[in-house]
């Protein structure tokens, strides 16, 4: 197999490129890595701080692999920064066609050494941990000197194994508490009058704006929250992104509704057999129907019927996911610094983040639980 | 919270065969299976080895085994190691998929408290693509995760057998190695060849067949375990035949011209995937081309057996790769335990490091040609010759 990489940076090319790119995803099983996400939120969100930078790699006309990345070009005596396009979003990662990962890794660097500005520093963020790339990247830099590769921070993500024959053979494997409390919940809503519905192409704009209100609710008084922060922009590159993934199954927004009104909203993705759990708000005067929870379990249940093989819950192990997680598929944030004469400028950029997150994890190692519980709360305070 | 238990006896690892090796399979890892690993304890492994295998079950599930053994090395370092890169890569420990991560934070605990402390885990020939060296790092219960240490990486050709039927497999190969194996084929064939599996009734001598071939092919030339080992490596394939014949996991394939062995080769299979051992060809019937009419054979039989994965073992010789369609690296590393003897392991680690470093920029700055001229003058200092 010759592997041929080039780099597609013109966005007239990069539309061109999404019928195979997306392909390439499924067959991957990547949801965060559909061009309908990473383009949209590139482009609806980061606009100009984002040049994409779009790394294909083809085995004659076929791709094998693709590395969607992006410069950062905004601050030019900075050193060039290059990272994933759309980097906030957890889980997007580079594809590669099982068995290539290695050699589209090598391909990449190929291209990213003869990149137009040159990389002088590459952050790979929330990645999953059992994929190779940073390491890949680094042992096949074409370059005298190996780069300097730091993983600096990893991240539980909980997942749910859908490999059973049904959701009703699932939930027989489940505990019997597990069971009859889910049971339970559906029960206690269903008296309510409460009812569950995913969104289709009319409800979606009003929707979208539900799902922005609860989860804002949800975060009142409590710190960062990525959509609080996005607002209306952010709820419209989702509303977009609806709008290419709808029909095809890859975009559900389960809502749960009393008396006509949303009192949940839970964004998944899916391809390929994968499903994600994205992101969902509910709001606490009905808290004790559970919505997160039932929200969830409806999806487990529409995966199933889709022959769906995992659902992921999400980074973050907050004790709603484990009650339905079965295994753990965790994120890691990595730093990639090639050799050149930037080298001190970028590791003397990149050392405060790297250290502080470091600092973070050897306290939380070291520390009694109640006490790391203690200093976040403090720290929100002061935040 | 999975339970976990430390075993440190190998009677005991025999009572755990069938859920071990139902998880082996179910992670498609034939060197994991307790039946290689029991014979690597009985044949293989090195004087002073003794087991220290973490065992984690979620009630009565087994859903993590981690089969290490501590043996002290140069200077009173303690090595935990897995077993078996005598014979074969890709070791790693066992788990339920998506579970890696939880079973090795169970696995790190029972290790950090094992007697003797470790002072490393070595890991040689670990999938890179997996969660344990990451997910042990991570686990192991100390304020500062234990540094790690890659000291190499090398290839592991895979074939997807995705295609479903042998016919469909050479049909879909490009016309040139289309007729290179029919032409092979037809020239074996024109000579008197036969191609056959081992059984019960033939296994002893067909092993000794596969370690005298396999000695010849490195006879003058230093670097195989296997002609280390001397006839352990035959009692070691006799025991595994025996174990796993009748499961239709073990395939030592012989090829005889005249009634004598010229080429084996010993495959073992765990959960749809089977594992090309080692082999070995008599040099005088070279323009045969053996192992390469052997292994098409191999792949026809894998076929009928209904595997979905051929793994063709470590390293990317190039006969391997006329039939690889994928690649997934191995890594060799060291995991350095937090304690008052890191300095110490460090530093006893240092050369191993240093040597990779070197190697690495030498590849890096070399010519291709070079680095070549380099490699066989280190093979020849090797052998002394």
């Amino acid at each position: 197999m010759t592997l041929e990489p080039e780099i597609v940076a013109e966005p007239e090319r990069i539309d061109a490129l999404t019928p195979d790119w997306h392909a390439l995803a499924a067959a991957c099983g990547e949801p965060m890595s559909m061009p309908a996400w990473l383009l949209t939120f590139s482009r609806e969100l980061a606009g100009a701080r984002e040049t994409p930078r779009i790394v294909t790699v083809r085995d004659g006309d076929r791709l094998v692999g693709l590395a969607p990345l992006c410069a950062d070009l905004q601050r030019p005596r900075r050193a060039v920064g290059y990272r994933l396009l759309a980097g906030d979003m957890p889980r997007s990662t580079p594809l590669a066609l099982a068995g290539h990962e290695w050699e589209v890794a090598g391909a990449v660097a190929r291209a990213l050494v003869a990149a137009e500005p040159h990389p002088d520093g590459l952050a790979l963020e929330s990645i999953p941990v059992a994929a190779s790339w940073p390491l890949a990247l680094a042992e096949q830099w074409p370059a005298r000197m190996r780069p300097l590769l730091r993983q600096y921070f990893t991240m539980a993500s909980p997942t749910v194994s859908l490999g059973q024959e049904s959701f009703e053979a699932w939930l027989a494997a489940k505990s019997s508490n597990f069971r009859s409390q889910m049971r339970r919940m559906r029960r206690r809503f269903a008296e309510a009058g409460g009812s569950g519905r995913f969104s289709t192409r009319a409800t979606l704009h009003d929707d979208m704006a539900a799902l922005v209100h609860l989860h804002a609710g949800r975060w009142e008084g409590r710190g960062a929250s990525s959509i609080v922060r996005g607002g209306e922009r952010l709820a419209a590159a989702y509303e977009a992104v609806g709008h290419q993934l709808l029909e095809q199954g890859g975009f559900r927004l389960r809502m749960l509704e009393l008396d006509g009104e949303p009192i949940s909203a839970q964004l998944f993705t899916a391809i390929g057999g994968e499903v994600i759990y994205l992101n969902g708000g509910w709001d606490e005067r009905f808290a004790q129907f559970k919505p997160a929870m039932l929200g969830i379990l409806d999806a487990i249940e529409d995966a199933f019927a889709r022959g769906e093989r995992r659902m992921d819950l999400g980074p973050g192990a907050q004790p709603y996911k484990l009650r339905f997680a079965d295994g753990n598929d965790p994120l890691a944030w990595s730093v990639l610094i090639p050799p050149g004469r930037s080298m001190p400028r970028v590791l003397a950029q990149t050392l405060p983040m790297t250290t502080w997150r470091e600092l973070r994890t050897a306290a939380k190692r070291a520390l009694p639980p109640e006490r790391v519980e203690h200093l976040r709360v403090l720290r929100d305070r002061l935040r | 919270m999975p339970e976990v238990e430390l075993v440190t006896d190998v009677e005991r690892l025999g009572a755990l065969v069938p859920d071990w090796d139902a998880l082996a399979s179910a992670c498609a890892l034939p060197q994991m299976s307790p039946a290689w690993v029991l014979a690597w304890w009985r044949h293989v492994a090195p004087h002073g080895a003794v087991p220290r295998t973490v065992v984690v079950r979620d009630g009565d599930l087994l859903v993590g085994l981690a089969p290490f053994y501590s043996t002290p090395s140069a200077g009173g370092r303690v090595d935990y190691r897995l077993p078996g890169i005598e014979l074969a890569g890709r070791l790693a420990p066992l788990a339920q998929r998506d579970r890696e991560w939880e079973v090795a934070e169970a696995v790190a605990h029972a290790l950090a408290h094992a007697t003797p402390r470790p002072d490393a885990l070595r890991f040689e020939a670990t999938p890179l693509e997996g969660h344990w060296l990451a997910a042990l790092r991570d686990g192991w219960p100390t304020a500062v995760r234990p540094p790690l240490r890659l000291t190499q990486v090398d290839g592991n050709p895979l074939m997807s057998l995705r295609e479903g039927s042998f016919a469909a497999w050479l049909a879909a190969r490009s016309g040139n190695f289309r007729g290179q194996m029919r032409r092979l084929r037809r020239r074996f064939e024109a000579a008197g060849g036969v191609s056959r599996l081992a059984t019960h009734a033939t296994l002893a001598n067909d092993a000794a067949a596969l370690a005298r071939l396999h000695a010849l092919r490195w006879d003058g030339r230093v670097g195989s375990n296997l002609v280390e080992l001397g006839d352990r490596f035959a009692a070691f394939v006799v025991q595994l035949g025996e174990q796993l014949l009748d499961d239709g996991r073990f395939a030592l394939r012989i090829l005889e011209l005249d009634g004598a062995a010229i080429c084996a080769q010993l495959f073992v299979g765990a959960g749809g995937t089977f594992l090309f051992v080692n082999g070995g060809w008599d040099e005088r019937y070279a323009a045969l081309r053996p192992s390469l009419v052997c292994l098409l054979d191999t792949v026809e039989d894998m076929f009928d057996r209904g595997a979905q994965r051929f793994d063709l073992g470590v390293g990317v010789q190039s006969y391997k790769l006329r039939f690889a369609d994928g690649n997934a690296q191995l890594a060799w590393g060291v995991l350095m335990m937090p304690s008052a003897r890191l300095p110490l392991t460090a530093a006893r680690t240092a050369p191993a490091l240093a040597r990779t470093r070197l190697r690495d920029s030498a590849r890096r700055m070399l010519p291709a040609q070079r680095v070549e001229q380099l490699r066989a003058a280190q093979r020849r200092l090797r052998s002394g010759s």
